[in-house]
């Protein structure tokens, strides 16, 4: 039964991989005349189930001395669904990151409208949880007290009741017993799993995730990937999840976004319709990182000489 | 034998070896030690003078100038640290001023405050506002630029808000600067307060005790040794027992260390 489970998932996943890969190493000017991969629900979604949308956004960041800035995003369109586990993919300087920021809050777009529940995002708010690429805890409160920080700022219950939820979701990472521990006695791994617990604890609708697990090694990085998995069927939340890794958008994702540098833009959008919770070994991973570093390869070599016109190149 | 008991039986030693040296010199009558007393007459007119109250009385007076001054330096300096921080307008018209009253030594301050405020407490507590507050404005100002951008993000992401994202965010995550220039405020302050003292006639304290008053000739040497032993332990004992210990802590709370031990 589990065999033939997984084949069927190692077949569903041999053809994502083949969508991803055409769609990854044709140039934009050849993806304009293939006709567009059908984004798919296994719910079917109407204009009510939109939860955040980017409208022709545009996001310039302020060059040094009037300069004209570096085009981080241009005219991306974008819907996130109500429920939905979208992940961001593509390489650095693609923008994936501004469109994390802009959801939180963090920034403005230059141009070009971010809603949230069809409101503007005028800041950011425990209503869209932010999970950073660094952990982001605060040093001088202990695991316990950081977990309960966002209760404690709604003044959300009473002390014990908010200790109680802070233990609940600590459990929930696989981090009881830590509670008293400040961040800097605990490991990378858990660190982010305290960063976990905190955003969860905000009881938010919305989970930003940047990058949050590139930074760990391979097997905590897939126990992380299981626990979020579980996390999200639990409690259905929407998550944005910002990775540069192709396997761990597989992985997680119900649908990839796939982004471009130059300036950075949305190219792709791929549906990953495999059933969950998904195992690392029925991925083809190797074959996806040769793609991915193609893919670098493609969105960097035709920038450096237009830099330098004094200057030539060969690469 | 643990490092840290072998780190205080050297220091102790190093102690023991010049208080013997001192001792033997003067006892001896080496040459140049005429004007030096011997150090046991030394701590004998310590011990005797913090017996019958008279050092007590002159480091009470003392300190409750110094905290006088120094609660009124934080009372202007922490506010004023997080308004120049946080308005640039201030920030550039204050620019000048901060650094100026900072770097210029508070004693400077005595000659116009003794015309204005004549030989009194006030001025002696001035100049030990003036001494500390522009450390602990600058100390402040400086810890709050620090602040990691990700400490505020996810502050505000967490709902701290206002007066709240100070209060629970900005605030303890600038702690360590923050002390640090109230370390460096009190050290200015003890220094501008004991010139003053030295220097402005008709109060109690331990400035005065170093001017001599009512001291026969003989023991006048002893005496200045033994309240400069005063001055000495009480920074000391301020140093380790309040600053080291709370900066000890906010710096073990985040894993740093103090003096780079794990390093």
């Amino acid at each position: 039964m589990a065999d033939h489970r997984s084949t069927r998932e190692a077949l569903q996943s041999a053809g994502i991989e083949r969508r991803l890969e055409e769609a990854l190493t044709l140039e934009a000017h050849e993806l304009a005349g293939v006709p567009e991969v059908k984004v798919e629900h296994s719910v079917r979604r109407g204009e009510a189930d939109v939860l955040i949308e980017l409208a022709g956004v545009t996001q310039r960041y302020a060059g040094e001395g009037g300069r004209q800035g570096r085009v981080a995003l241009e005219a991306v369109n974008l819907r996130i669904f109500k429920g939905e586990f979208v992940c961001l993919v593509g390489p650095s300087g693609c923008g994936k990151s501004t469109i994390l920021n802009l959801i939180a809050g963090f920034m403005q777009p230059s141009e070009g409208r971010v809603l949230y529940k069809g409101r503007p995002i005028a800041g950011p708010g425990p209503d869209r949880a932010v999970m950073f690429q660094d952990h982001a805890l605060f040093p001088w409160l202990t695991v316990q007290r950081n977990v309960e920080f966002g209760l404690k700022m709604a003044n959300r219950h009473e002390r014990q009741i908010r200790k109680k939820v802070a233990r609940n979701y600590l459990a929930m990472v696989n981090m009881a017993g830590h509670e008293r521990e400040y961040p800097h006695q605990l490991s990378g791994g858990m660190r982010q799993r305290v960063a976990l617990a905190r955003s969860l604890a905000l009881e938010s609708d919305v989970l930003l995730m940047d990058e949050p697990f590139s930074a760990l090694d391979p097997t905590t990085r897939d126990m992380l990937h299981e626990q979020l998995q579980r996390i999200w069927m639990e409690t259905k939340k929407t998550i944005v999840f910002v990775t540069h890794s192709l396997k761990e958008a597989i992985r997680l994702a119900d649908r990839i976004v796939l982004m471009g540098t130059n300036p950075g833009r949305v190219r792709r959008e791929i549906a990953v319709d495999i059933a969950r919770p998904r195992e690392l070994n029925s991925l083809a991973l190797d074959e996806i990182n040769i793609v991915l570093r193609r893919e670098l390869q493609n969105e960097h070599r035709p920038q450096l000489p237009l830099e330098m016109p004094g200057l030539e190149f060969n690469i | 034998m643990a490092p840290k008991a072998r780190s205080a039986l050297v220091s102790v030693g190093a102690l023991a070896l010049v208080a013997l040296l001192w001792e033997a010199a003067t006892r001896l009558h080496l040459p140049g030690t005429g004007n030096l007393a011997p150090l046991s007459v030394v701590l004998a007119q310590f011990f005797t003078r913090l017996l019958d109250g008279s050092f007590i009385v002159a480091l009470f007076w003392t300190l409750l100038r110094m905290l006088g001054g120094y609660g009124v330096s934080l009372g202007i300096g922490l506010p004023l640290g997080i308004a120049l921080w946080r308005v640039k307008w201030l920030r550039d018209s204050f620019g000048l001023i901060v650094p100026g009253l900072h770097g210029m030594p508070a004693i400077v301050w005595l000659p116009l405050l003794s015309i204005w405020l004549g030989a009194s407490q006030a001025t002696v507590v001035v100049i030990v506002v003036l001494a500390s507050v522009m450390s602990i404005t600058r100390g402040t100002m400086d810890a709050l630029a620090q602040v990691p951008q990700l400490h505020t993000r996810a502050g505000r992401m967490l709902g701290a808000n206002g007066w709240r994202l100070y209060r629970f965010v900005l605030l303890p995550s600038a702690m360590p600067g923050i002390v640090a220039g109230m370390k460096q405020g009190w050290a200015f302050a003890w220094r501008g307060l004991l010139g003053a003292e030295l220097i402005v006639t008709g109060l109690t304290g331990v400035g005065p005790i170093l001017r001599l008053q009512g001291v026969s000739e003989g023991d006048r040497i002893a005496v200045l040794l033994a309240a400069m032993l005063l001055v000495c332990l009480f920074s000391v004992c301020v140093d380790r027992f309040v600053f080291e210990s709370i900066e000890g802590r906010l710096l073990k709370q985040r894993g740093l260390h103090p003096h780079g031990e794990a390093a």
